[in-house]
């Protein structure tokens, strides 16, 4: 009697501390490559959300305190680059990950894949509005046209890469 | 099977109990930073970050392979050099010897000469324009004797200043950023205001204007002096009218901002409020001149 073994990947086979960590990675290199780049691409700068990737992608997949650690470490890292106030890139991405969370469990059971979009797309606006708050409470006025921008390249962007930061091995979460 | 379920639950609500919980202690903290005693406490820590970046981005430029540009392209950059090196060479025999001349001039007329300004040229090896500051990191720092409030120009005129100085890195604020405010004049009009940026990268508001009264449109806007963050006569822009308003096209926007000249600001000193007092006269000893 002979069992028939699924093909697993690489990627399949590697856990969550792993995942987290090669999102964390990912993110400091496209931070790495948004600062050092001079010169500007047709996208608006949207390496300091690129924080959003990790945050909305581990928030909709699993809820872990890993994860929230190295979303905090992020924030941090990104506070310092982007010259905002510590603890200001930490605060908006736990916010989409929490609400990239209040979607996950419904889109388990969702086959078409659409809660996981609409939950993902709910994330990035409710992290654009937090951060809009903020920096404007902050700053004293800012032009939201530039902070839209960098949402929606980060946002357009999130989906190819989507993939990268599940932590679940559960494909209808994907 | 329920008691799983259960801890499962029990789990999510914790990290969701955290996560609420980060998101507060992270907001205090921003609150707490409203206090600039204590936004000047993360200071060194930036700085050193920022000189971190610098060594970072200068090595992978200096990585082959890892390049912007062919080979090709930096050849033909490097005839085009060489062609405008010989050129300013005469300019620069012309420069020496009418330097000579002036010198001359100014012994024979007793005039006090103005400083020629020092500074040091960096190159700008990162950009990091955030939602929170539009700003640029040079590869120059404290070792290079750059100091906070450093005025950096490029071949199109002033683009900024220094906010912030590492060892071996300087972060300057654009003159495009939201917090950005400099004291400039129509070059020919006289028309004094203060510049804002905030309104994206080709232009820049120009806002309490004292005189009210406008500009000349194409006319150079250039420093004006005062408040001594910036020398007077820097080229900033040129004066255009925009729906009905005087803005200035920013000379930041007519070129790459590669190579930056960071300047120390030289500030005029106050004159000391008691006058100088006067020599004492000679006592009269009553003899009348002859």
């Amino acid at each position: 009697m002979t069992y028939a073994t699924p093909e697993t990947s690489s990627w399949s086979r590697t856990g969550q501390l792993s995942r987290v960590v090669i999102g964390v990675i990912f993110v400091l290199l496209t931070g790495y490559v948004g600062v050092i780049w001079i010169s500007p691409t047709a996208f608006s700068p949207f390496w300091p959300y690129a924080g959003l990737w990790a945050a909305i992608g581990w928030g909709g997949s699993r809820l872990s305190l890993v994860s929230v650690f190295a979303l905090i470490l992020i924030g941090l890292i990104m506070d310092i680059m982007t010259g905002g106030p510590v603890g200001c890139w930490t605060a908006i991405l736990l916010t989409g990950f929490l609400v990239a969370s209040v979607f996950r469990k419904r889109a388990q059971t969702d086959r078409s894949g659409m809660i996981r979009g609409v939950g993902d797309l709910a994330a990035f606006v409710a992290a654009f509005l937090f951060a809009r708050w903020l920096m404007g409470a902050y700053l004293g006025g800012i032009e939201s046209r530039d902070v839209i921008g960098g949402f929606l390249s980060a946002a357009i962007l999130y989906f190819p890469f989507r993939p990268l930061f599940r932590l679940s091995s559960d494909n209808r979460v994907d | 099977m329920a008691t799983l379920g259960r801890d499962r639950k029990a789990r999510r609500q914790v990290v969701r109990t955290v996560v609420v919980i980060a998101i507060f202690v992270a907001l205090g903290f921003v609150l707490l930073q409203t206090s600039p005693f204590i936004r000047r406490s993360a200071e060194p820590a930036r700085a050193g970050m920022d000189d971190i970046v610098v060594q970072a981005a200068s090595a992978s430029q200096d990585i082959p392979g890892i390049s912007l540009t062919s080979d090709a392209e930096l050849r033909e950059r490097i005839a085009e050099l060489e062609v405008e090196n010989r050129q300013l060479a005469i300019w620069r025999d012309a420069a020496t010897s009418m330097t000579e001349r002036l010198r001359r001039y100014e012994e024979l007329l007793d005039l006090v000469g103005e400083p020629i300004p020092a500074g040091v040229s960096a190159r700008v090896v990162t950009e990091t324009n955030g939602p929170f500051a539009e700003t640029r990191l040079a590869n120059a720092g404290a070792l290079h004797n750059v100091s906070h409030g450093d005025v950096a120009i490029n071949t199109q005129g002033v683009i900024g200043r220094v906010i912030r100085v590492g060892n071996r890195s300087s972060r300057i604020l654009l003159v495009t950023d939201f917090n950005s405010r400099v004291p400039v004049m129509g070059e020919i009009s006289g028309v004094r205001a203060i510049l804002a940026g905030g309104r994206g990268d080709q232009i820049a508001a120009l806002i309490d204007n004292p005189e009210r009264a406008p500009f000349l449109a194409g006319e150079n806007i250039v420093t004006s002096g005062e408040g001594n963050a910036f020398p007077r006569g820097l080229r900033v822009g040129r004066a255009v009218e925009s729906n009905g308003e005087w803005v200035a096209q920013l000379a930041l926007a007519e070129g790459p901002v590669d190579f930056v000249r960071l300047m120390p600001v030289e500030t005029i000193e106050t004159p000391e409020e008691d006058p100088v007092p006067e020599p004492e006269a000679a006592p009269e000893t009553g003899e009348q001149p002859s």
